[in-house]
């Protein structure tokens, strides 16, 4: 085993080696130029797919070498478990992938923690891991999809999918990496077998391969739909693209202007104030309140949500948020030199949670800043480089962002809409209490517009939620116009039920063809993340018509797999449980019976006499 | 005819003629109506001809009287330049600045210039140096306080220190000389206001905001703090910078008193006062300083005639020459050693003219004599001729409750005005007022040219006319007092057979928009038409938002503004007094208002909400009223923008002529034009009428 591992690494030293100096190079000159640990998160979605393609294309073409009969053979034919040969064969491909893909990313961590004043957190330190897990989950799906056949490669890439759909961060993260190569591992240890045709021979070897099997099966149904609708935005007939969208629709509320918006709002209003609204709206501006933040940044999170760090070019400092001390660091913007790190108020304290700077509030100097830290806003202070706390919301609530309205503040959270006075924001540093809340009319994910125009006695608020209109985790669209009183009241005074634009089977598409993997979709995806509050959602009711399609299909499987079993050389119980699994899982479960188990594998099945269960 | 006919008619004619007999005897009024009657009536000047601004930004004049500082504006650019006193040729010192002050070092070597966000300091002895001073504003909200008035060359200065969790905030007086070296001078938990030297040059008092109250202070050798006088309840107290020989603070006061005049404090806290004005109807508007020790020389005064008062012989005097020498002007002086530089004003000159007057022999020279600028394109231009100008006559009238009220009135030369159109243009503030012997923005002289009689009454809440007149509106400033004041000003003036009482409109900007939206709602028997510049609907609201917002700190420097107003009636934390103020107020009444109506709007006003006059129009708009709107999106409470001021005053008198029948206008330039289209929310019949139509 120890001599096929030094062959194999023999084997790749030059590809390793050479892949080492060109991925230092790439990193050291970006470090040169940027601060590589506090990019945004699309850099790092860069990075971690080129580890991912890197690494697949070394399982592809380290086993496709192997996987020619003869040499296949030959491999195997060795006093040595085929496990042990498999090792032999991953370690090397595992060992040059930790030294070509994370070596170089320790080394560029370690440039930037000593030779730097950047922030180089305990998260940063985990990026190497993170990579070297991403390429060898490419390498695993790599060598699976090229030794198992080719019917069944999607098993393993779609395990490649599920990470990158998978949303937790920092060290779960590295949970789910690692349980993907696991099961990715397991997968090709699995088809680590002479017969690289042959059928799973072990109930464990099929969970292994059938359910990955049926969730890429489901994946290219996903896909399938996807081509569909692109199909049906050639033909120019889709909502989204007509020249004049559905009325009463979706799309027509999100094109209108934030002026049109209102007014549609304001024509099913009863409150006798409509028509003088009506008139307001017509002669305002309409302010669109716009949150800061698209997601929530996450301590100890391997990526950057928001942005980290801003400039104070009046300083001449970079400040950049430190997960680690939860306070911000600062360096020169021109020569690199630390200035120490700078906390909130005169005690230096921690912010509660990670802070991303936004624009100065209202009245302040133009190289103050505001910074975002969970439910506060705090006051950045560039002449006296102070931190001074302004806004507090109630606990649990996330300040989104902050929006001038008028000579005030609107303040929104992922619950609220709040107002402050201009004047209070000036007169002194004091924390600010607002004049006006106006709790969200709907769950913060559904929201797409919220716009508002200033009335004489309060605000007259438009909230659209139809963000998720067109798949089935969004609410049935609406549209609320409230009015803000001057007093503090809140009052509903239009509902606008808005049209769905697209057919129940077309919003449900991900949930009829398998509910089952549909749920176990959101469940992968929610593995040991932290649920996301602005994706919070108000779900509409489940259709009765597409209970009945899944349903059908489900019954329809499952009579298909009991004709299709009948023709498979499977035992009794094999044969109960795929029929059972085809019923509760769907189509996608009869495909991955269908593919396991080819009609042709039948005769082999029979010669070699080898049960599946 | 029949036999009784006769004596008949007789009566009819005594009945007829007794308004006129009322006023019998000839008054000052009358007397001034005849005179305009008699006068050769102007000719028609083009609008942009009453739209013009000086070349010559300000002025000053050495401590030693040898040299005038000025901003000149040329081509667009600002410049610097220094004028010998005594003759020859000006110098140009600095090629380009944004200040819009200026001001001499005590020593006279030193020119300081302050623009809204520095104090840069120039050298004008040659002897080298300029530079930036000290930044103004900021966090710190720092202010010049003014020149430092006994050393050589310094400036006073006032900061904040902002308040930290840890520390509440404090205040600092400053010195910081030429080079930009700070001196702390006092350093306070009370925001400071003043400081006053004796003439040793030791800090000797302050003046600082003690909860409502502005609170005086002697200041020991130790820098301990002795109170000595405390203005409340707005009382007005302003420091001299010096003190008088003895030691005893100057000050200019209203306390005790109505009128605001020199006042001395004695030692025993009493107040003496040295000088008020001796027509006892307005108060001090301004004291000339002797430039070495800062002896008060001159007072000014500008209540309904702009007076002049020397406050030693020597200074009488020289003052009563220089009346002779510039009959019938507004004089502004500065006092120098050499010489003395007055700014002459009047109500038929446009633009001031600069004088330097030799004191020793009185002889007076104009200086500055540059031609103005043109409003919009900034190329050199000429002054109206004086001879065809309107004159701004003082009119006084009693008010129904007893009160005796002032106001000015432009008549077209030689027209009679019993048949002419009759104008009221209500001031802003409303703590603010008419000025006696001003040529002022311009708009009230065109108006005139064009054959309107204008009226501008000082309605109580005027300032500059003693306490008495500034408070008496008691808040009053809904459908009340104050708009009676107007409306009785103008039935008075009426009354004494000037305008046509069928042909009366009214205008105004800000509280002057306000009474204007009152006036077409409350009074449309009286006023025909008007037009109102960024107007508050509401004027209990309007005050209510600004105090939420910065533009109340600006508005109450000193005072909270919350307890500012309450001390003016207006507390905007009573809601009965809100409460009434709405219900007096246009908003609440737009179904009433049924004459033509113009509305102008800013959309960065911090002073009238936008808000406020959209919802006021989209009312009205509801309601199916005639009216037209117009709402610059850039424009703030004041619109400084030369087309906006030409495009006002063609609307204006647009609007005029269709419905008190004056002149048409000449049309619209394409800019002026362009503009209008671009800010035009709401086309009323009017503006269909002119062919103006809304283009993004």
């Amino acid at each position: 085993m120890r001599d096929l591992f030094k062959a194999e690494l023999l084997r790749f030293r030059g590809w390793a080696l050479g892949a080492l100096a060109v991925h230092l190079l790439v990193l050291a000159f970006l470090a040169r130029v940027v601060d590589l640990a506090q990019q945004p998160v699309l850099v790092y979605r860069v990075f971690g797919g080129v580890d991912v393609l890197a690494g697949l294309l070394l399982g592809l073409y380290q086993m496709g070498s192997y996987r020619r009969p003869n040499t296949w053979l030959n491999l195997l034919h060795r006093p040595l478990a085929p496990a042990r040969i498999a090792a032999a064969l991953l370690g090397a491909g595992l060992a040059w992938l930790a030294v070509a893909v994370a070596l170089p990313v320790l080394l560029i961590g370690a440039y930037q923690a000593g030779l730097t004043a950047r922030v180089v957190d305990l998260r940063h330190w985990l990026l190497p891991l993170a990579a070297w897990l991403l390429a060898a989950c490419g390498y695993v799906a790599g060598a699976c999809c090229m030794l198992g056949p080719a019917r069944r490669a999607i098993a393993a890439l779609v395990l490649l999918v599920a990470l990158a759909t998978n949303q937790a961060s920092g060290v779960w993260a590295l949970l789910v990496q690692t349980l993907a190569l696991a099961w990715l591992a397991a997968m090709l240890l699995a088809s680590f077998k002479p017969d690289l045709s042959a059928a799973p021979r072990s109930p464990l070897a099929t969970v292994l391969l059938a359910v990955p099997l049926q969730a890429g099966v489901y994946l290219l149904i996903l896909l399938l739909e996807f081509g569909g609708q692109m199909v049906w935005i050639m033909q120019g007939s889709h909502p989204n693209n007509t020249e004049t969208p559905p009325p009463g629709g979706q799309n027509e509320t999100e094109r209108m202007t934030p002026q049109q918006r209102m007014l549609a709002g304001l024509a099913v209003s009863r409150a006798p104030q409509a028509p003088t609204w009506r008139e307001q709206v017509a002669l305002s501006e309409v302010v669109s309140i716009e949150p800061a933040l698209s997601g929530l940044p996450v301590r100890g999170a391997l990526t950057n949500a928001a942005p980290v760090d801003f400039d104070d070019t009046a300083q001449n400092v970079r400040w950049t948020f430190s997960h680690d001390r939860m306070r911000l660091v600062g360096y020169r913007i021109a020569g690199g030199r630390g200035v120490g790190t700078l906390g909130v108020g005169t005690t230096n304290g921690a912010f509660p949670a990670p802070a991303v700077a936004i624009a100065a509030l209202p009245g302040q100097p133009k190289d103050d800043r505001g910074l975002i830290a969970g439910n506060r806003l705090y006051h950045y202070i560039s002449e006296s480089r102070q931190i001074l706390p302004r806004i507090q919301l109630p606990p649990g609530e996330w300040l989104l962002g902050t929006t001038p309205v008028g000579e005030n503040l609107a303040v929104q959270s992922d619950r609220a809409l709040y107002f402050y006075d201009g004047r209070d924001i000036v007169a002194s540093e004091a924390p600010l209490r607002p004049r006006e809340r106006m709790p969200l009319p709907g769950a913060v994910g559904d929201l797409r517009d919220l716009d508002l125009i200033e009335l004489v006695d309060g605000y007259l608020v438009s909230a659209s939620f139809t963000t998720y209109a067109w798949v089935m985790d969004g609410t049935a669209p609406y549209q609320t116009l409230t009015w803000v009183h001057d007093d503090g009241r809140v009052e509903e005074v239009a509902r606008r039920a808005i049209a769905f634009d697209y057919p129940a089977w077309f919003r449900y598409q991900a949930w009829w063809p398998s509910p089952a993997l549909y749920a176990l979709r959101h469940a992968v995806t929610g593995l040991f993340a932290r649920p996301d509050p602005l994706q919070a959602t108000t779900p509409a009711p489940l259709p009765r018509g597409i209970r009945w399609l899944a349903g059908g299909l489900m019954l329809a499987s499952l009579l298909a797999a009991l004709w299709l079993v009948r023709r498979r050389e499977l035992s009794l119980p094999a044969k109960a449980a795929w029929v059972i699994v085809c019923g509760v899982i769907g189509l996608p479960a009869l495909a991955s019976l269908w593919l396991l188990y080819p009609a042709c594998e039948a005769g082999r099945l029979t010669m070699h006499a080898q049960p599946a269960i | 005819m029949y036999p009784f006919a006769r004596p008949l008619l007789a009566l009819c004619a005594l009945l007829l003629a007794r308004p006129a007999l009322a006023h019998a005897p000839v008054d000052a009024f009358q007397a001034d109506v005849a005179h305009e009657r008699a006068r050769p009536p102007a000719p028609t000047f083009p609008r942009a001809a009453f739209l013009l601004r000086p070349a010559v930004v300000a002025a000053a004049l050495s401590p030693d009287g040898n040299q005038v500082a000025y901003l000149r504006e040329q081509a667009g650019r600002r410049s610097l330049w220094l004028l010998p006193a005594e003759g020859g040729q000006a110098r140009r010192v600095l090629g380009g600045t944004d200040a819009r002050r200026i001001a001499w070092s005590h020593d006279g070597r030193w020119l300081v210039l302050e623009s809204g966000r520095q104090l840069f300091a120039v050298a004008a002895a040659g002897q080298g140096g300029s530079h930036l001073m000290v930044t103004l504003g900021g966090r710190q909200q720092r202010e010049l306080i003014d020149i430092d008035p006994l050393q050589p060359a310094a400036v006073l200065l006032r900061e904040r220190a902002p308040a930290t969790p840890e520390a509440p905030e404090r205040w600092r007086v400053l010195r910081v000389d030429m080079q930009g070296r700070r001196t702390l001078l006092h350093e306070d938990a009370h925001r400071l206001v003043e400081v006053a030297f004796d003439r040793s040059g030791r800090l000797a008092f302050l003046k600082r905001v003690e909860d409502t109250a502005l609170a005086v202070h002697r200041v020991d050798v130790h820098g301990r703090l002795h109170p000595v006088l405390r203005c409340a309840q707005l009382h007005r107290c302003s420091l001299l910078p010096v003190t008088d020989a003895q030691g005893r603070l100057l000050l200019l006061s209203d306390v005790d008193a109505d009128l605001e005049g020199l006042r001395r404090l004695q030692s025993d806290g009493t107040l003496d006062t040295l000088a008020t004005d001796p027509r006892g109807e307005a108060d001090l508007d301004a004291l000339a300083l002797d430039p070495v020790d800062g002896t008060p020389r001159i007072a000014s005064y500008r209540g309904t005639v702009a007076a002049n008062q020397g406050l030693d012989p020597a200074t009488r005097g020289l003052l009563a020459d220089l009346k002779a020498r510039l009959p019938g002007r507004n004089l502004d002086i500065a006092v120098g050693e050499a010489h003395w530089l007055v700014s002459a004003q009047a109500s038929t000159l446009q633009g001031a003219r600069w004088h330097l007057v030799d004191p020793r022999t009185g002889a007076a020279r104009e200086i500055l004599d540059f031609p103005p600028l043109g409003d919009r394109d900034g190329r050199p231009a000429q002054w109206l001729p004086e001879a065809a100008m309107a004159r701004k006559l003082p009119f006084d009238w009693r008010a129904s409750d007893g009160m005796r009220l002032h106001g000015f009135v432009w008549l077209p030369p030689g027209a009679d005005p019993a048949h002419l159109p009759l104008v009221v243009l209500a001031h802003g503030g409303p703590w603010s007022a008419a000025r006696p012997d001003e040529f002022g923005n311009g708009y009230s002289q065109a108006l005139a040219n064009r054959g309107y009689v204008v009226f501008e009454p000082n309605f109580r809440a005027s300032n500059g006319l003693g306490r008495h007149y500034l408070m008496s509106a008691h808040g009053d400033f809904g459908h009340g007092r104050v708009q009676q004041d107007i409306v009785e000003g103008t039935r008075a003036l009426l009354a004494r057979g000037i305008g046509d009482a069928e042909r009366v409109g009214i205008a105004g900007a800000s509280f002057g928009g306000y009474a204007t939206l009152l006036g077409v709602t409350f009074q449309p028997d009286l006023f025909k038409v008007g037009v109102a510049v960024v107007p508050p609907p509401d004027f209990g609201w309007d005050i209510r938002w600004i105090g939420r917002t910065t533009e109340a700190l600006s508005l109450s420097r000193y005072i909270p503004f919350d307890e500012w107003l309450a001390m003016l009636s207006l507390d905007p934390r009573d809601a009965a007094t809100m409460a009434r103020l709405h219900e007096q107020s246009p908003l609440a009444h737009a179904s009433h208002m049924d004459r033509p109506l113009l509305i102008f709007a800013g959309g960065e006003d911090r002073r009238v909400a936008l808000r406020g006059v959209l919802g006021y129009a989209a009312r009205l708009k509801a309601l199916g009223k005639d009216f037209s709107l117009f709402v610059d999106p850039l424009a703030g409470h004041r619109n400084d923008k030369p087309v906006a001021h030409e495009a006002y005053l063609y609307l204006l008198e647009w609007m005029l002529h269709r419905h008190l029948g004056g002149a048409a206008p000449a049309a619209p330039d394409a800019t002026v034009r362009a503009y209008l289209a671009r800010s035009l929310r709401v086309a009323g019949s009017d503006l269909r009428a002119a062919g103006l139509t809304h283009s993004p």
